[in-house]
């Protein structure tokens, strides 16, 4: 008995032995090249899909843009966003019903078959059939029909004059993709496991939860792309994203917290670039009867309680630009007169609490904690105004997916924080349904006639004089009262170059080694 | 004899499972509507609904279950709101870097505690003792997440000796190993030294060292062996522990294992994934029970399986 035990246990620990090391074999198989020519890129959260239509995340976006291509592009010179050709040479729309796109006939996909007008129209029709894919829900909605006028030419037909069509085309559920390889019986499934795009580099590997490797694709349209290998890193930690950052480990790091600034900065291999992005803090305050925030003066009053610069300089540390408004200078529309200048009046806030009868009423500030950069010590800021200027102001902090849900349930405080963002078009805020999922007690009879004018705007100036004031009526009204447009800040090393993109996409072309 | 335990435990696993299925069903269920995390912001409510019903979600809770049920018999173990995939090769991908984790942390814990107890019990009220005490003290007091960056900044950031984060190179795993592991080994030593002071006072010791016998053989096959059941024990409630994922660890090292993985899944109500990470840790806990079984066996002969 005793040698079968023996042979048992000797058994036992080989086993245990293969155990670890099997694991560690596969996982050290991924052959590497130079780290002089691989871009490292560290995010705070895994890719999610390799499906470009399927997330709703921007880490995702920016890791699979590598991968695929966009008909057009968006870029920000001089602070506006304008459109560029991508896989679309050009395009052209008379009545903004009809668009014509001429493709590029030079580009091919990584499998080496050539690009064509049919996979855009697969790609629209895709994301406009299959409604499990998160996109869905908002790209593509106006396109009626999509017709391949040649291997190279493709016309969408919208059902209603669309000036906005060209935003489904960029972010996400816009990236392009083949026909050929994912109309095979295998579907979908199989080409996610190992797929192929138009863009600068070809999928290696997606290390779930850890990295998605990538490798340059020498048959670029572009060119030859400028990295011999792009690694994108899931790096959650902060602390641990920034030791990463300080040794070399990644050449890019994302979200670095105010507080490790100086660290980084004295590190002499990394510095900060710091930039504007299409996000923003703003107070959505519920109205109904029956809440304090019903009366118009206490609301006003919670607006001006708030010293937006004093929140931007200290809580933030100076990396957000405070404002009343709602989207920053870069996005098509935005109101620029919505800035926080004269927006602090304290004295005025305290008179309007008297006169409105409510010192000491209790009113809950909700807010989630650590979804956005700040957004928990924001809200501690905006109670403590609220306190100064008399009400019995007090934070309810909830974890992220509770947060989503009581929102949604319309469950949250008087005042809950949001920091909406990705958004391509200040347009967004005319969307009456969308607004009755954030807002879903206020009404406005001019907002309402505005939602409905705005397709049929005559001129883009027209159209931007619109949206300019429905910006002014809903925080007229403080449906919505803007606080701040944070800054993105990430950590660079200093053998590359990279200025940052209002997008927050990391597209690792716009890299460059120094 | 191992094979109708085996039996025994196959046929315990099927009512096992079946329980835990319906348990973290009932759970998810409870926890709300996935959709509300799923959907972009500039979606409207028509477009949740829409995404509601494409997903069956507005079907009634038990012909979801029943659903989920049958295609489980059929081999298919449902998709992956989050990841749009099958959700068995997402859990199954996070699986080897997980008993890599704990393997690893287990040996590092014996390897630590095993001689400390041994130590402290044959130097009992020494300087040794006191030694492995508060060393064990101190162990347990330190929370995981500290020890963890406290060894990135210095072995990591200051020493440039190991790497801060992530998988693939034995070097990666030192850090969350020894992180994980000097947790375990603090209570561990302390249960060492217990057992081996409780054998140490045993008659059959004082009569084998009466034989002549070395002090090495005596410690080492008498006395350790006794001790080693409680040991076993706890060893193996560590393991059962650390294959849910040792999600503080795994976070601070970027480690790509299963606890991140279900924590996002909660977040998301990602029920496929939930269900089937917990269908895996089920029967990875049946198998470590089993191996526990075994080993108590061939620890201790009287034992029957």
């Amino acid at each position: 008995m005793s040698a079968t035990r023996r042979q048992i246990l000797k058994f036992a620990s080989i086993g245990m032995a293969a155990s670890m090391l099997l694991p560690m074999a596969l996982t050290t198989a991924a052959r590497a090249a130079p780290r002089s020519e691989t871009l490292i890129i560290a995010q705070g959260n895994d890719i999610l899909s390799l499906d470009p239509a399927n997330h709703e995340n921007n880490s995702t976006e920016s890791g699979l843009i590598n991968i695929y291509d966009y008909l057009v592009r968006k870029e920000f010179p001089n602070g506006e966003m304008t459109f560029v050709p991508g896989l679309a040479k050009s395009w052209k729309s008379d009545d903004l019903i009809t668009w014509e796109f001429e493709l590029r006939d030079d580009v091919k996909w990584h499998d080496g078959t050539p690009f064509t007008a049919d996979d855009v129209k697969f790609t629209i029709e895709r994301v406009k059939a299959d409604q499990k894919l998160l996109s869905s829900a908002v790209k593509f909605r106006t396109v009626e029909q999509v017709n391949v006028l040649g291997p190279h030419r493709v016309q969408v037909v919208t059902s209603r004059r669309d000036p906005l069509l060209l935003h489904n085309f960029v972010g996400n559920g816009g990236l392009i993709l083949p026909k050929h390889a994912l109309e095979t019986p295998e579907g979908a499934e199989k080409f996610f496991a190992k797929p192929i795009g138009t863009g600068p580099y070809r999928f290696t590997e997606w290390r779930k939860g850890d990295r998605l490797v990538l490798e340059r694709n020498p048959e670029w349209w572009e060119g030859t792309p400028h990295w011999e290998s792009v690694i994108v890193r899931a790096i959650p930690e902060t602390t641990t994203r920034v030791a990463e950052a300080l040794t070399g480990g990644v050449d890019i790091a994302v979200n670095i917290p105010p507080e490790d600034i100086t660290r980084v900065e004295q590190n002499p291999d990394t510095g900060i670039i710091s930039f504007n992005i299409a996000r923003n803090f703003a107070l959505h305050v519920r109205n109904e009867d029956g809440k304090v925030t019903s009366d118009p003066r206490v609301r006003e009053a919670i607006d001006l309680a708030i010293n937006r610069k004093e929140i931007a300089e200290i809580v933030a540390e100076g990396y957000a630009t405070p404002t009343r408004g709602l989207f920053p200078a870069e996005i098509p529309g935005n109101n620029p007169d919505l800035t926080a200048e004269n927006a602090f009046d304290p004295e005025r806030a305290r008179k309007l609490i008297e006169e409105a009868g409510v010192v000491g009423a209790p009113i809950k500030l909700s807010t989630p904690s650590g979804r956005w950069t700040k957004d928990r010590e924001v809200s501690e800021a905006i109670v403590g105004y609220l306190q100064d200027a008399g009400l019995d102001a007090q934070i309810e902090v909830q974890e992220w997916s509770v947060y989503n849900s009581r929102r949604d349930a319309d469950t949250l405080g008087e005042l809950y924080l949001w920091g909406m963002g990705s958004y391509t078009d200040a347009s967004v805020i005319l969307n009456l349904a969308l607004l009755r999922r954030f807002n879903p007690h206020w009404t406005n009879e001019e907002f309402v006639s505005l939602s409905k004018e705005i397709d049929q705007a005559p001129t883009e100036e027209a159209r931007q004089a619109i949206l300019r004031r429905a910006q002014e009526i809903i925080t007229g009204d403080r449906a919505r009262i803007g606080i701040l447009y944070p800054k993105a800040i990430h950590s660079v090393n200093n053998r590359v170059n990279f200025a940052g993109r209002f997008d927050e996409m990391i597209p690792a072309e716009q890299v460059r080694r120094k | 004899m191992i094979l109708t335990a085996f039996g025994r435990l196959l046929l315990q696993a099927v009512p096992v499972l079946f329980t835990v299925s319906l348990i973290v069903f009932i759970l998810v269920f409870l926890a709300g509507d996935p959709t509300v995390m799923m959907i972009p912001d500039d979606a409207t409510e028509a477009d949740r609904l829409a995404l509601v019903a494409a997903w069956g979600l507005d079907q009634p809770p038990h012909v979801q279950y029943l659903r989920y049920m049958s295609n489980i018999l059929s081999g298919d173990f449902g998709t992956s709101y989050s990841y749009g995939t099958s959700a068995l090769p997402i859990v199954l991908d996070r699986l080897p870097a997980t008993l890599l984790l704990t393997a690893a942390a287990m040996v590092v814990a014996i390897a630590i505690a095993v001689p400390a107890g041994i130590l402290a019990a044959l130097n009992r009220n020494s300087a040794i003792d006191l030694a492995v005490s508060g060393a064990s003290v101190l162990g347990k007091a330190m929370p995981n997440f500290w020890v963890g960056i406290m060894l990135i900044l210095i072995f990591g950031v200051q020493l440039r000796l190991l790497p801060v984060s992530g998988s693939g190179t034995f070097a990666h795993l030192i850090l969350p190993a020894v992180t994980l592991g000097t947790a375990f080994a603090a209570d561990l030593a302390k249960l060492v030294r217990a057992s081996m002071l409780e054998t140490l006072g045993q008659d059959y010791i004082r009569t084998a060292y009466a034989k002549g016998i070395p002090d090495w053989i005596v410690i080492g096959k008498h006395a350790l062996r006794n001790a080693a059941i409680p040991t076993v024990t706890m060893t193996s409630l560590n393991v059962i522990a650390l294959l849910g994922g040792a999600l503080v660890t795994e976070t601070v090292f970027a480690w790509p294992g299963l606890g991140q993985l279900i924590v996002n899944a909660i977040y998301t109500k990602d029920m496929a994934v939930i269900q089937i990470a917990v269908f895996v840790i089920t029967v990875m806990t049946l198998l470590v029970n089993f191996g526990t079984d075994i080993v108590y066996r061939l620890i201790d002969p009287r034992i029957r399986l």
